[in-house]
């Protein structure tokens, strides 16, 4: 285990640390490399990631995977549509002390670790999903009049089924822009299929090492903090923002007819400091063109809200924000 | 297990328009600076910089590591430039020396070589313009060593911002001095220059021939090349004299010492006149008249009105030739663009005129000649309104009634005949300017094809009818008149009948004036003599029998 502040962080054991969270964590997950990626890139910049695909991919074990990676505390909540908030947050219970008085003593809910499964988050109501809202943005709990301080660092994995809609609660928009990333879990290929089988079903168990820590991560996170940005890349990031934007000048005809809401100034945060992540990921010092590029599908796909139009027409937020990428010039004339 | 992305490598997994949308960064074609691409080629250009030109203090780390670079690209740009702005001169330097030989008129006598000059100026110009800045030549380089903008963000940001800046920065002056810069800025080929170089190559040489050779246009006009050839002058001997066709006419003008009036001179019609006024002045105060003259007798400014160069000739003819009463010039006013071209040969343009002029003459239909050539004759009627005063007013009354409102009666009166007026008019001089007025003024705003307003229809059917109808009769010009050609009067050539011997100014060869004391002239319009005082034997006899009286007479 790396103990953490022994060493200075550096770019080059961010990369390091970087490269063993994932080799571990592929330990545990066959393929989905970009998904690990992306998680990793969540957890580094300290926020939460949205999980989507069909049931069995394997979204719950990668989750507990990166919990025994980084050595976090990992809290787990089944939504349900009977899922209350108290569920969730905690609640304030009646308790006995040791002389036998009466007190009122809060009873801590899931949502008091480090890195939270919610699972299958949009089968709850969404007033129970609200109650993720300030946990997630204000990392604290408020619950009967007082402010909890959630551990830290504090990270929200959440999976949602794309199919199964009947009997769920879409996220929403407000919910859904406090996710830092939307990572698409796709079915394995044949190659990875095959290892999966044969990992899973001879009984062997898999064991991962623990490679870092909490404060590792937020190491890694002041790291990334630090990576310098230049203006014009800056500006490259506002205008692809803008661009999703139907009522701005920038937007494309895309994002004009199919948009209804475009990417909130968060998603520009999410874009530039991703896209800086993905440059230390990549072994460099400074953001650039192709980080932001690299970054936008996961960082904006789940900031812009459709229309009917579009959901008729079968368009999904990935082609609007490829034509936003096509359309959006590095250098602006 | 798993294969992890190696680190630098593209994320193949995104679209393909994401992964090559570095390549639309591609110069816009709204860029005006793009359009030097044609001079320094597309290797060498550099996509506009977001940076500011002054983002970065001058002992920057990564601006000082720039400067090879800077330097290097600059020279390129100043090769190449230099040698496709000499391949663009050249091609222009041919076209327009083409465009000269046949018979284009060209505003400049050296405008060929004035283009080119100034092409090639401006290619170096461009060359000191373009150097590259810093911001540019960082994403130039970022693109090219595939640095994702590594060179831009450290020129852009102090190493101070801090220890994630000064990495940058370090890592940027280590790619910049480790760079190749033979790989990274490689000096064009010269397989990729072959263009330029092939039309340099081409179009020198038959450049410099061109220039050396070229004919002036009147020349070319007047003459086959074959006659050109023939008469072995020198182009640069052709040119200088040309170039002094214009001075020697205004001297000659100003040598006019009866006349003071300096006439402009802009056009050759205006030499002209001032032949006519020299002319005129035989008579006293038509040595007033020509030109101006006729504007001071009769306040009317209107033969310069009339806009046509040839129109302005035709007032002033009769201005000068009305006093004399000699009915001695007869003017057919010069078109500018006489020379110009046309079917037919510019010799053989003029004598067609001159045979119309001779028809209509003879017919008295100058008042309906407005449209034809011809009518140029009529534009002279000062001479013939006093020589034949009534018969002018038959042909003023073919439609040509505008024109009457600057009949000799008045400025404003209208007119009834050129014959009358030249009569009844207390000025005779001005009396007969008249007529040439309401030529003018009532001219064809349809220039005929040699560009003469005024002397086409508009003096025709005031002026020219009298004399000319009635003119069977000019007898001023007889066996022994001799004809003398005179084309060389640049672009207003003429043709000079003289009586009697002419005088011809020393040392003004073909530009002089012609005509003796009291000599009938002619200026045929559009006839472009070979340079030499040579006259058929058609154009002889045309002139000959047109001033000769006819035998009832």
């Amino acid at each position: 285990m790396e103990a953490p502040n022994e060493q200075p962080m550096t770019p080059e054991r961010f990369g390091q640390l970087a490269t063993d969270i994932q080799r571990e964590v592929a330990r545990s997950i066959v393929g989905q490399e970009n998904v690990v990626r992306g998680v990793l890139t969540c957890l580094i910049a300290g926020g939460h990631a949205l999980l989507e695909g069909v049931p069995g991919l394997g979204k719950t074990s990668m989750v507990r995977a990166f919990a025994r990676v980084l050595d976090l505390k990992y809290g787990r909540i089944q939504f349900t549509p009977d899922l209350m908030p108290a569920d969730v947050t905690g609640t304030t219970i009646i308790a006995e002390d040791e002389v036998g008085r009466r007190l009122l003593s809060f009873q801590e809910g899931p949502v008091f670790a480090n890195l939270i499964l919610a699972d299958e988050i949009n089968r709850a109501t969404p007033k129970t999903q609200s109650a993720l809202l300030e946990a997630m943005q204000e990392h604290t709990v408020t619950v009967g009049g007082s402010s909890r301080p959630l551990p830290r660092p504090f990270y929200v994995l959440a999976t949602q089924n794309p199919v199964e809609m009947e009997g769920t609660y879409p996220l929403p928009e407000a919910q859904l822009d406090r996710f830092f990333y939307k990572l698409l879990i796709t079915y394995p290929a044949r190659g990875e299929l095959a290892t999966i089988v044969r990992q899973t079903v001879t009984g062997a168990e898999v064991s991962t090492r623990m490679v870092a820590n909490g404060q590792v991560l937020m190491e890694m996170h002041q790291l990334a903090l630090e990576v310098p940005m230049s203006t014009y890349v800056l500006d490259y990031a506002v205008r692809i923002i803008l661009a999703t934007q139907p009522g701005s000048g920038e937007a494309t005809e895309m994002v004009r007819r199919y948009v209804r809401i475009g990417a909130s100034p968060r998603g520009a945060q999410a874009l530039t400091l991703a896209g800086r992540i993905n440059a230390l990921l990549n072994g460099r010092y400074n953001l650039s063109f192709d980080d932001v590029r690299a970054v936008a599908h996961d960082a904006l796909r789940h900031r812009l809200t459709l229309n009917f139009e579009a959901e008729t027409q079968g368009i999904t937020t990935d082609q609007i924000i490829d034509e936003v990428l096509s359309r959006v010039l590095e250098m602006p004339r | 297990m798993v294969t992890l992305p190696a680190r630098g490598k593209r994320d193949l997994s995104r679209p393909i328009a994401v992964r090559n949308s570095r390549f639309r960064a591609t110069p816009p074609a709204t860029d005006w600076a793009a359009l030097l691409t044609l001079l320094h080629g597309r290797a060498l250009y550099l996509a506009p910089s977001a940076l500011p030109r002054r983002a970065h203090a001058k002992d920057h780390a990564v601006a000082v590591e720039l400067h090879q670079f800077r330097t290097r690209l600059h020279r390129q740009r100043a090769v190449l430039t230099t040698l496709r702005g000499l391949a663009a001169a050249a091609a222009l330097a041919i076209i327009l020396l083409v465009l000269r030989i046949r018979g284009t008129d060209l505003p400049l006598p050296t405008l060929p070589l004035a283009a080119a000059a100034g092409t090639f100026l401006a290619a170096l110009c461009t060359v000191l313009w373009q150097r590259p800045s810093p911001g540019r030549m960082a994403h130039a380089l970022d693109q090219r060593m595939n640095l994702r903008e590594q060179i831009g963000s450290a020129l852009e940001i102090e190493p101070s911002a801090g220890r994630m800046a000064a990495l940058l920065h370090e890592r940027a002056q280590g790619s910049l001095r480790t760079a190749n810069l033979n790989f990274v800025l490689p000096w064009p080929s010269v397989r990729r220059e072959r263009n330029a170089l092939i039309v340099l190559a081409l179009a020198l040489v038959p450049c410099v021939l061109l220039a050396y050779h070229t004919p002036l246009p009147r020349h070319a006009t007047a003459a086959s090349p074959a006659h050109v050839a023939r008469n072995g002058q020198h182009a640069l001997a052709r040119r200088g004299s040309r170039l002094h066709l214009a001075p020697i006419a205004l001297r000659t003008l100003h040598n006019s010492t009866h006349n003071p009036v300096s006439v402009g001179g802009r056009h050759a019609g205006r030499v002209s006149i001032g032949s006519v006024s020299g002319a005129g002045r035989q008579t006293g105060t038509a040595g007033r008249s020509g030109n101006l003259g006729v504007r001071v007798a009769q306040g009317q400014g209107r033969i310069d009105a009339s806009g046509a160069r040839a129109g302005t000739l035709s007032g002033a003819a009769p201005a000068s030739g009305g006093k004399s009463g000699l009915g001695a010039n007869l003017h057919l006013a010069p078109g500018k663009n006489s020379s110009a071209g046309g079917v037919l040969s510019p010799a053989q343009q003029a004598l067609m005129n001159l045979q119309s002029v001779v028809s209509n003459a003879s017919n008295g239909q100058q008042g309906q000649s407005g449209s034809s050539p011809n009518s140029t004759l009529s534009s002279s009627p000062g001479t013939q309104g006093l020589n034949n005063p009534g018969t002018g007013s038959g042909q003023s009354g073919q439609g040509r009634q505008p024109s009457g409102q600057f009949g000799p009666n008045g400025p404003r009166g209208r007119g009834v005949g050129p014959g009358q007026r030249g009569a009844g008019a207390p000025y005779p001089g001005s009396a007969a300017g008249a007529p040439g007025q309401e030529g003018a003024a009532g001219a064809d705003p349809e220039m005929n094809r040699f560009g003469r307003r005024a002397g086409g229809g508009a003096t025709g059917p005031q002026s020219a009818p009298p004399q000319d109808s009635g003119n069977p009769s000019n007898p001023q010009l007889g066996t022994n008149s001799s004809i003398v050609l005179n084309g060389a009067n640049g672009r207003s050539s003429r043709m000079v009948v003289s009586v009697g011997t002419p005088n011809r100014s020393l040392g003004q060869n073909s530009g002089s004036l012609y005509g003796g004391t009291n000599a009938p002239q002619v200026t045929v319009p559009g006839y472009v003599a070979p340079d030499s005082n040579v006259v058929t034997a058609d154009e002889r006899g045309l002139v000959q029998g047109y001033f000769s009286p006819p035998s009832g007479q």
